[in-house]
């Protein structure tokens, strides 16, 4: 039995192999490319095609504004994992996806650091966070990727770990170039991802009241990393030194994000009410460790966004 | 081709639409004067309201330019990376010192997390004299300059236009930079097979054509609308040559320059000063402050 998995395995790896190595020789031709990137077996990436707008031949070329139907379509395009709309507002969970996926890019680090990718967690499929990759390679340091790298398309995004959250930016991951330093402290990027623990989705385990405080002021309710008191570092665990403030969050952008408005605020909290719950059990925030239903996709799906609704797509 | 329209007698389906319409139309659904939805209005306002440096509308859609700051300010936070000192010194004293490496790396107290709360937001001021004129380090990857330059920034392989953003990068060339990656300065040199190659190479499977670090997979799903706005709001700031001594390794005082003598924007010659200036978004107009 283990022995034909084994070699059926065998034959799907021989395979894929076969079909790589085809695949790759029929580009060749098309990459003349220079002889050290025949040598890395890495080419540039294709020409890029052209904007579907702003082609005109003003000094400064002018798409038109967008609009939130556009928006909308573009974020349930883009929502990397099922979604549950039930009691949701459809728009609102369009526009949530729509910039928490693409400019606010916050999977790079809210992703697990340990889920999906063989125990190996990262944004994307086979691929890490691109802020905190250190790898040192030809003699030098490289804050970004080597062995992963989500910078040879296509970037897929790791679902199994999608804003689960978990790695360490604190003592735990220091700049690799070493110029940055290191805090003594543990800063634990936080799971994003619905508590289910009071029988409706909470986003962090936060509600809508507190999810915008924390994002106008960096208020963090939870307070995993308080300030440490006169006895020092290292006897309390997780706490901050002076003159940080320990009631706020550390490292998280949230200055930028004071700016949001406030119906973009209510429509990331309605995003990511609508994703799948991922237990973030084993974290070392013991106090903020999700409870997800029994099954946490049963009804996540994904859909499309036309003409005013959402269509489900599976 | 004849498109006559004939007047039917309502059957009951459709005076049950009309009906449904007519319930649509008397809830309280938003209607808005202008061609905008609320939403977006929204966004134009809080873009000018949130940019820091003035603006140079000459040319450009003054509701992308909002948009695009909007972008760039809030939902992107670009600065965070692209500003190598991004808040203000005089408020936040910890950033006198030199900080380096990568933002996401800086332990508190290097944060800037030590304002207070004003009317429910916290109070911090975007350090003017870089925003976003890169140079924030990554280790052996600085940030870019992502303001524009007067001068077309002759120096660079890749040529480059007058008063566009990032030193001068057409619409056209930034889509494609924002879409593929691709690292149009060719900064990185691919290793051969192994590791071997130049000092500093990059092994397979890394791609050295692309540009590293930067998030381009995420910011290439904006649409190409809001992508225009954020080109359009990078080519209204003012430029900012690039700085000579920020982070650099150790402490030491790099160049921003890759040591090409390239990428450097030296801003002459510099656009008149009255042409910058913030806006706000007033009755469906973007006026002067």
């Amino acid at each position: 039995m283990l022995l034909d998995k084994l070699i059926g395995n065998w034959i799907k790896s021989a395979g894929l192999l076969c079909l790589t190595i085809l695949v790759g020789a029929a580009f060749l031709p098309a990459h003349p490319a220079t002889a050290r990137s025949l040598t890395s077996g890495i080419t540039p990436p294709p020409a890029p095609s052209t904007p579907s707008c702003g082609l005109g031949k003003q000094d400064y070329p002018s798409c038109p504004l967008g609009d939130d139907d556009q928006r909308i379509a573009e974020g349930f395009a883009i929502a990397p994992v099922g979604l549950e709309l039930t009691g949701l507002d459809v728009r609102k969970v369009g526009i949530g996806s729509y910039w928490l996926n693409s400019a606010g890019n916050c999977s790079g680090c809210h992703a697990s650091a340990t889920l999906g990718n063989g125990g190996a967690g990262g944004q994307y499929t086979s691929n890490g966070n691109p802020q905190n990759l250190p790898t040192t390679v030809a003699g030098g340091t490289y804050a970004y990727a080597s062995v992963i790298n989500p910078y040879n398309p296509p970037a897929i995004i790791n679902a199994a770990g999608y804003l689960a959250g978990g790695t360490n930016f604190g003592s735990g991951a220091c700049d690799p170039s070493g110029l940055g330093g290191c805090g003594a402290q543990d800063i634990i990027v936080r799971n994003l991802t619905p508590d289910w623990s009071t029988g409706r989705p909470l986003p962090e385990g936060n509600t809508l009241e507190h999810f915008k405080q924390t994002l106008r002021t960096g208020h963090d309710f939870q307070q995993v990393h308080p300030n440490c008191s006169p006895l020092g570092p290292g006897v309390e665990p997780n706490c901050v030194t002076a003159p940080a403030d320990g009631t706020k969050l550390q490292i998280m952008p949230w200055p930028g994000l004071t700016g949001l408005t406030e119906y973009d605020l209510e429509s990331l909290y309605e995003y990511l009410k609508a994703i799948p719950c991922i237990s973030n059990a084993g974290s070392p925030y013991t106090q903020i460790q999700h409870v997800c239903p029994a099954d946490p996709q049963a009804n996540h799906h994904k859909y499309s966004y036309q003409n005013g609704q959402a269509r489900r797509l599976d | 081709m004849s498109t006559t329209h004939r007047w039917k007698a309502p059957t009951a389906r459709t005076t049950a639409l009309a009906g449904a319409v007519l319930a649509v139309a008397i809830l309280p659904v938003p209607q808005f004067a202008s061609a905008l939805d609320r939403p977006t209005e929204e966004r134009v306002a809080a873009g000018y309201q949130v940019t820091q440096v003035p603006v140079d509308l000459q040319g450009k859609d003054p509701l992308q330019v909002g948009i695009g700051s909007y972008i760039v300010n809030v939902t992107g936070v670009c600065n965070h990376c692209h500003s190598a000192n991004q808040y203000h010194k005089a408020e936040y004293p910890q950033n006198q010192a030199a900080q380096t490496g990568n933002p996401y790396f800086l332990p508190p107290p290097f944060g800037p997390y030590l304002g207070g709360v004003v009317d429910g937001k916290a109070t911090f001021i975007i350090e003017h004299s870089t925003f976003v004129a890169g140079g924030q380090n990554f280790g052996a990857v600085y940030s870019k300059n992502l303001t524009p330059s007067p001068d077309g920034n002759v120096a660079n392989p890749t040529p480059r236009t007058p008063y566009y953003a990032e030193g001068g990068i057409d619409w056209i060339t930034y889509w494609g930079v924002l879409h593929n990656g691709v690292d149009i300065d060719q900064l990185f040199t691919q290793c051969g097979s192994g590791s071997n190659g130049p000092a500093g190479c990059l092994p397979a499977p890394s791609n050295a054509y692309v540009l590293q670090v930067m998030p381009w997979p995420a910011v290439r799903l904006l649409t190409d609308n809001d992508l225009n706005a954020v080109w359009q709001y990078l080519s209204a700031i003012p430029c900012i040559t690039n700085l000579s001594n920020v982070n650099g390794p150790s402490g030491s005082n790099v160049a921003n320059t890759y040591g090409q003598g390239v990428l450097v924007n030296t801003c002459t010659p510099p656009v008149p000063a009255d042409r910058y200036k913030f806006y706000a978004y007033v009755d469906g107009k973007v006026v002067p402050k």
